[in-house]
């Protein structure tokens, strides 16, 4: 099953995203900035990352733009607040294949992992 | 009882979110209390920015509407005061101090499931007053504002370039969903997307217009591609929040405008004025450091140390005492002792605490269990939990789960009636259970309580019979709370199913010795067509045990204080010999001797005294049995220390302690001696009955 990785500061969203997750049977990695999601990308090799944007440390869409440095074919979606469409629109530039609003609504992330796994 | 707050998490979830948004709301706290005294620098209020943010999201995913609205406005000011838009005063920071103290109130709702009475709707808007103060026409709309952007016309595509000959041009349209907060982005999606096909030749509004951010409801796009329309679709399929895909590969009129789905708003009106709510929240509790449990064990076994340091200065004081004459001096140590004796306590105390855990961790989980239950059994139960924030160590706590489910899940079954028989007996048809917990001193009491129908004492006095624990004299001898606790002993069970709740069979007798394994008790208290009452009562902490230290050939044996029933002296004349084993009479019961000498393999001697020897009656579950030992040291706290691979599994035996004097006491296995002292004995005392 793939790998998703998710990385978000709040421990509380990870663990909602993850349980989430690997109750569909996906495997579940996780980083709680970017900084953190640029290590856990390159040796997780993840099939998908979920990204928060506001984050200490590295912010999303920096993490964004090195993992698609790293991979051009990583598949990246946003995980974005309401009043954030300026960054989702510079994160879709960067390459991210799609963005999710919170407060996450179950089908919706499962979608979104199904579609950019697609 | 208040209404019950309803919040879409998990149980186990609730811990977690309780401490991350603690730590969040803490960090506004400081933060804002920061700029006030020290004034305030970008970094400062990206920092504050950001724990709203994060609280924002937490409140949301969990449907907490009001903290959710309040943490947004406070992020819309935010925002504002980040890019300068809005001054940093000292009533915007009152404000926002207001608004956390509101926020730490809200957050407890999420545990207590209780209201607590904050409205946020005044502070929210105070916050709009400042956000429309601050706000310029094209800053951060919040979703209400965000304005339903006219359908964009579609003119006539002016081709910029002539079309390849090759390739046919092909005009996409589609809709993006009204509720995206970012439309621009899933146009540019698509854009991104159709580019991978072909050419785009020409889109409506144009790239540049959905990149500046503009939002974008209908987007038509044309592409020179030799993509059919299947792989168009295919190729938009993992694009979000669009509809109404159009591919048309000749150029024909533009379809029908599509009805687009309306959605509600999703911020509520804020017009509705509220006062400020009153706030007043003991700020030290949130005030957390989380730390790993090997640390506190660690410290704990450090305190354990000391404890026997101090037990040791203060025997060493009291027999230099016995020898000196330098009462000056002695004095002094005395003092330095008695000041050192009660900071060790204290500290010990501390740590102790320090690994509590409130009983929420475990009676979490059990409403959601209840109902499943009371739903299986066709019973309607009310189950009413209190005192959940009662804390107690966490290794207690991961024990009782599974005695908790067994006593719940037979006031389920056993406990309370099904509706029709409550209706007959007058009683409301939800029947009540009670979990409580309280703190009693070093002790917590766990209460399990039901409305049901109670332990009718004469069928349990029966069944003992029937099931041959015990002949019709015996029985009828004894008084109606015997009878009851008779619940507790193996073998009695009334009830033939095998209970799948904790994935093994538990009968009361497992209740019973699980609950004393951890030094607790379980009392039961029932009143026929009433209701049963269980309490259950645990030690704070597993670390350190009161003992009775008990001498047996020039060494020290500990007696955990919890199993020791009474001291006795007893008269050799009236120990009554049966077979090979000893038994005298003790309270209406006779009591099996077990003489530790002989357990343990030490020289078999006559009591010292020759003519009576010392028992210390012990009781485990619902069996007792006389230790016979040499002599009685007193009463002491000790700390346990385990064995473990030293020496190894010595029957008898579970553990070992340090005392005052420096010297090892070995910790007396109760339970396993009583078992064997009653297995030797099963035989002997009916036959003495007879």
């Amino acid at each position: 099953m793939a790998k998703i990785l998710i990385v978000d500061d709040a421990q509380f969203m990870r663990l909602r995203c993850a349980r989430l997750l690997s109750e569909q049977g996906y495997e579940v990695a996780e980083a709680q900035n970017g900084r953190e999601a640029v290590e856990v990308y390159q040796q997780a090799h993840p099939d998908a990352v979920l990204m928060d944007i506001t984050m200490p440390e590295m912010d999303g869409l920096a993490a964004l733009r090195q993992i698609k440095q790293l991979d051009p074919n990583a598949r990246v979606a946003m995980l974005t607040a309401l009043g954030q469409q300026g960054i989702v629109l510079e994160a879709v530039k960067a390459g991210a294949r799609d963005f999710i609003v919170k407060p996450f609504e179950a089908e919706r992330v499962l979608s979104a992992v199904k579609r950019i796994l697609g | 009882m208040a209404e019950t707050l309803q919040f879409d998490l998990h149980p186990d979830e609730v811990e977690i979110f309780t401490l991350e948004t603690a730590e969040q709301i803490q960090q506004l706290d400081q933060g804002l209390l920061t700029i006030e005294k020290e004034g305030h620098t970008p970094e400062l209020i990206q920092r504050i920015f950001r724990a709203a943010h994060t609280l924002k999201g937490s409140a949301g995913a969990i449907g907490h509407h009001r903290m959710a609205n309040l943490t947004h406005k406070m992020e819309t000011v935010l925002v504002l005061l980040r890019e300068g838009r809005l001054a940093v005063s000292t009533p915007l920071v009152d404000l926002l101090l207001e608004a956390v103290d509101a926020l730490r109130l809200l957050t407890q709702e999420v545990s207590t499931r209780e209201p607590s009475g904050v409205e946020p709707d005044g502070l929210v808007q105070r916050f709009q007053a400042y956000a429309t103060s601050g706000e310029a026409p094209s800053s951060a709309q919040p979703p209400t504002a965000q304005p339903a952007a006219p359908p964009a016309a579609l003119p006539t595509p002016e081709l910029e370039k002539p079309a390849p000959q090759a390739e046919a041009q092909t005009r996409v349209s589609l809709q993006v969903a009204r509720d995206s907060i970012a439309p621009a982005a899933r146009a540019l999606q698509v854009l991104l997307a159709l580019a991978e096909a072909g050419e785009v030749v020409k889109s409506n509004p144009p790239r540049d217009v959905i990149e500046r951010g503009e939002t974008v409801h209908r987007l038509e796009v044309f592409v020179q591609t030799s993509w059919d329309a299947a792989r168009l679709h295919k190729q938009l399929a993992h694009i979000g929040e669009i509809s109404d895909i159009q591919v048309l590969t000749q150029q024909e009129q533009s379809p029908a405008p599509p009805k687009e789905p309306q959605r509600a708003t999703v911020e509520p009106a804020i017009a509705k004025s509220a006062a400020p709510p009153r706030v007043t929240v003991d700020k030290s509790n949130l005030k957390t450091v989380r730390t790993s449990v090997e640390r506190l064990d660690k410290l704990m076994n450090l305190v354990g140390e000391l404890v026997t340091d101090r037990n040791r200065l203060i025997q060493t004081h009291s027999s230099l005492r016995a020898q000196s004459q330098d009462g000056e001096r002695l004095s002094e140590l005395a003092q330095a002792i008695s000041h050192m004796a009660s900071i060790t306590d204290e500290l010990q105390e501390e740590v102790m605490r320090a690994r509590l855990l409130p009983l929420e961790n475990v009676f979490n989980k059990f409403p959601r269990m209840v109902r499943d239950l009371a739903r299986d059994f066709g019973k309607s139960v009310d189950l009413q939990i209190e005192g959940q924030e009662t804390e107690l160590d966490r290794s207690v706590i991961e024990e009782i789960a599974d005695p908790l489910m067994h006593l719940l899940r037979n006031a389920i079954d056993h406990g309370i009636e099904p509706p029709e028989d409550r209706r007959a007996a007058g009683k409301p048809e939800t029947g009540i259970i009670r979990l409580a917990g309280r703190s009693e001193g070093s002790h917590i009491v766990i209460t399990v309580s039901d409305d049901g129908k109670g332990i009718d004492a004469e069928r349990v006095r029966r069944s003992a019979v029937e099931k041959g624990l015990m002949n019709d004299e015996a029985a009828a001898r004894l008084t109606e709370n015997e009878v009851i606790d008779l619940i507790f002993m193996a073998g009695l069970s009334t009830s033939k199913k095998v209970t799948d709740v904790s994935g093994r069979g538990v009968g009361m007798d497992v209740v019973r010795s699980n609950v004393e394994r951890l030094r607790g008790t379980v009392k039961v208290k029932t009143q026929l067509g009433q209701g049963t009452t269980f309490e259950l009562s645990l030690p704070l902490t597993l670390a350190i045990m009161p003992v009775l230290l008990v001498t047996l050939e020039g060494g020290t044996y500990c007696i955990p204080l919890a199993t020791v029933e009474e001291v006795l002296e007893i008269e050799t004349p009236s120990i009554h010999r049966v077979d090979r084993g000893e038994l005298v009479q003790w309270r209406t019961k006779l009591l099996p001797l077990l003489r530790l000498r002989q357990s343990f393999g030490l020289a078999d001697k006559v009591s010292q005294n020759g003519h009576a020897s010392s028992v210390v009656a012990v009781r485990w579950g619902d069996e007792h049995a006389g230790l016979v030992v040499d002599g009685l040291l007193g009463q002491q706290e000790i700390v346990i220390k385990n064995l473990g691979k030293l020496i190894g599994q010595v029957a008898g035996i579970t553990g070992g302690a340090i005392l005052g004097d420096g010297s090892v006491a070995l910790i007396i296995d109760v339970p396993g001696l009583v078992k064997q002292a009653t297995r030797d004995n099963v035989e002997r005392i009916a036959r003495a009955r007879a």
